[in-house]
Formats: structure tokens, sequence, C-alpha cells
């Protein structure tokens, strides 16, 4: 898949991710990596990012075995900025499909 | 690649930026790594999954320090960021966010990554071409080759032009430089010092012997006195010379000559760590 596409989509993914259930780095981690192919390595400095524009929040919780996790959880501005990108990308896929949908499928 | 040297490297690459985030960073991938082998992966295997130290790095300084990538790389999730200060008259709204499907693909899609390197002092202008796009044709009048740009506003200090200024390539040259250093001066400076030294000292304690003997000789030969006489007369001389000379030996010379000899051993021991010690 292209570079681009992916880490265009890899902040709504994680948002999205992230208004389920709160997460550990880890756990987002091996999840995006395995479903759209990234590094593990990029899913860090973009959680990173996003805690500091305000939109996820982080905590440490000790776990049963191993390490403390460090949990992340959406803000309430995550949640916003959250449905502004899957506004964004339902009508962006919808503009693409309308175009090569017709054809591939 | 294993987890200390992947947590080294990342380190490394990360220098620029603050030590306490960069420990913050530092601490993550190493929980990651933990958990990766609780999962039952291998330190290489998770070290490859993770993509390389330096890629992983660079998004963390593009991230970080503002003018890194003008590209608009950073403005992904950042829907109220005004319109990046371009130096000249460009007209794009790439900080405004995705707000069509052209604005989505501009905007909301990041730069590859190959392209923002820190090295990179002057950053590839990015053609308008998608840009203008949706933002009409008087943008193409309007765009000028935007020129490289020189002045680097950091807060960090940028080591890339004075490496040797760098605490983190001057702390690594030293201990690498410490053995040969040692060895080169034990050899050449030390040891015909340590020599000279101890020629002197010699001298020192031989000389009352020499005295003696010499004025012996010039006492018996000239002045014509008794042999007996003679010895008295180098014996008074020799203790003479020899007390004040032993005086000085004993107090100064052999302190000086055994603490000196410590004093070196000692530290070139303690730069080399406890086993590299040249003696």
């Amino acid at each position: 898949m292209n570079v681009q596409f992916k880490k265009g989509v890899l902040d709504l993914c994680v948002l999205a991710m992230l208004n389920d259930n709160d997460r550990y780095g880890y756990e987002l981690a091996s999840t995006l990596s395995e479903a759209i192919m990234i590094s593990d390595g990029t899913v860090y400095p973009l959680l990173r990012k996003l805690a500091s524009d305000g939109l996820v929040a982080s905590y440490l919780q000790e776990s049963q075995s191993g390490p403390p996790r460090k949990y992340y959880s959406l803000t309430s501005m995550g949640r916003i900025r959250l449905q502004e990108l899957l506004d964004d990308w339902i009508t962006f896929t919808a503009s693409v499909n309308k175009i090569v949908g017709g054809k591939s499928a | 690649m294993k987890r200390k040297d992947y947590i080294n490297a990342l380190r490394a690459q990360l220098r620029r930026l603050p030590s306490d985030d960069v420990e913050e960073i530092v601490k993550e991938f190493d929980t990651h790594f933990e958990m990766g082998v609780a999962d039952g992966l291998t330190e290489t295997e998770i070290a490859a999954k993770l993509g390389s130290p330096e890629e992983v790095a660079q998004i963390y300084l593009s991230d970080a320090i503002p003018d890194f990538d003008p590209s608009g790389a950073q403005n992904v999730c950042t829907p109220q960021m005004p319109i990046i200060p371009v130096k000249t008259g460009m007209v794009i709204d790439r900080g405004v966010g995705p707000q069509t499907a052209a604005g989505f693909a501009s905007g909301g899609f990041a730069k590859p990554l190959v392209n923002a390197s820190p090295r990179n002092t002057a950053p590839k202008p990015e053609p308008p071409s998608f840009e203008n796009a949706h933002t009409g044709a008087k943008d193409k009048e309007t765009y000028e080759e935007p020129q490289p740009q020189t002045g680097k506003k950091y807060d960090l200090p940028d080591y890339t032009q004075y490496p040797s200024q760098d605490p983190n390539t001057v702390k690594k040259a030293g201990k690498e430089h410490n053995l040969l250093f040692s060895v080169l001066f034990t050899i050449f400076i030390f040891v015909p010092l340590w020599f000279v030294a101890l020629a002197l000292l010699l001298l020192l304690i031989g000389t009352p012997v020499v005295m003696g003997l010499l004025s012996g000789v010039l006492f018996t030969w000239a002045m014509e006195m008794t042999a007996a006489a003679a010895g008295t007369v180098c014996l008074a001389i020799s203790l003479a010379f020899g007390a004040i000379a032993m005086l000085f030996v004993a107090i100064f010379a052999v302190k000086g000559f055994i603490l000196g000899t410590y004093h070196y051993i000692r530290y070139i021991i303690k730069i080399n760590g406890s086993k590299g010690g040249k003696a």
C-alpha cells in the first residue's frame, strides 16, 4: 500500500482504536502494524504528537505480567478530531470510490 | 539489531531533544521490547518490526523542532493551526486542514519520511501542484520558488556543523582515545622522564661517594698529606656532602619519585576503567 496513504490514515486509525477502549502503546503498535503494514516504530511518535496536541492523554497502569503499561485514552478534543477525520475519510473514500469503484468492483 | 543496540542508537539519534523527553521516548521503546519478548518474539524480530532507529528518530525530531520540515508533515493532526508562514508569496492552505477530498489528500496525508532528514539544511521546496488543484490558477502566478532556509530557529544547540562541540561525540571519542593516549604518553613521556629522575636520584646519592674519592686523590697528590690524614679529610667531606645530599634525597626526591609514579599509575588506571591500566 502507498506509504502516504498509510501515514495519512494512521492518526485516524489510532484515534478510532482509542475511541473503543483505552489502549497501551504496544497493543496499538502491533495491531496497526499488522493491519496496515506500517513499522511499529511509527506509532509511538504519533502517540506523542497526539498527546502534545491534546488529542490523547496517557496514564501508567500496573499489569499482572511485565512492566507497568502506559495507557492512552481519547480526550474530548480527540473525540472531536476523530469525528472530523472520520467525516473527511468517508467523503474522500466515497469520492474516490465513485471514480474507481465502478470499474474495479 | 539487539534491544540494547537499538535503544542506544535511538538515544543517540534523539540527542537534540531535551534529555527528559529522550528518556521518556526510550523508556517506551524499552517497554515495547519487553512486551514483544513476552509475546514470544526475539529482540531482532522486534527491532525489525519497529523500523530503523534513524527512521523513528526522524519522526520525533520533525515533530519537535519547528522548521524541521516545512512541507507540512506536522500539520496532520492540528486543525486549528494557522497558515504556515512561508517566506515567499505562496498561498497555500495546508495548515487549515482537510475540508475537501483534495484537501484531505494534501493536508491530511503526511509527507514521506525519507525527505525529513535533520541534516537537510536546505529542504527541497514542494511544488504547489496539489494545492493549486483546488485553490485556483492565481496561486501559480503568486508562487515563487522558496529560497533554501539558512537561519535555523532550533531552541536546542545544533551540533551538525560543529561535531567537536557535541558532548555526545566528545565523550565517546574521549573513551576511545584513552587507551591510545595512555600507551603513547607512557612510552614517550612517562618512561623517559622516569629514567631521568632515577638517574638524578642515583647521581645525588653517588655524588658524595665520587666527591670523597676525588678529594682523597687530590689531597694525597697535591698537598702531600699522609694517606691517613687524607683519608680523614675525605671521610669528613664525604659525610658533609652525603648528609646534605641525603637530606634532599630523603625528603624531596624519594617522596616525589614514589608519589609521582603512584599517582601516574592510578590516573592511567582510572581513565581506562579498572581493568585497562597501563602500569
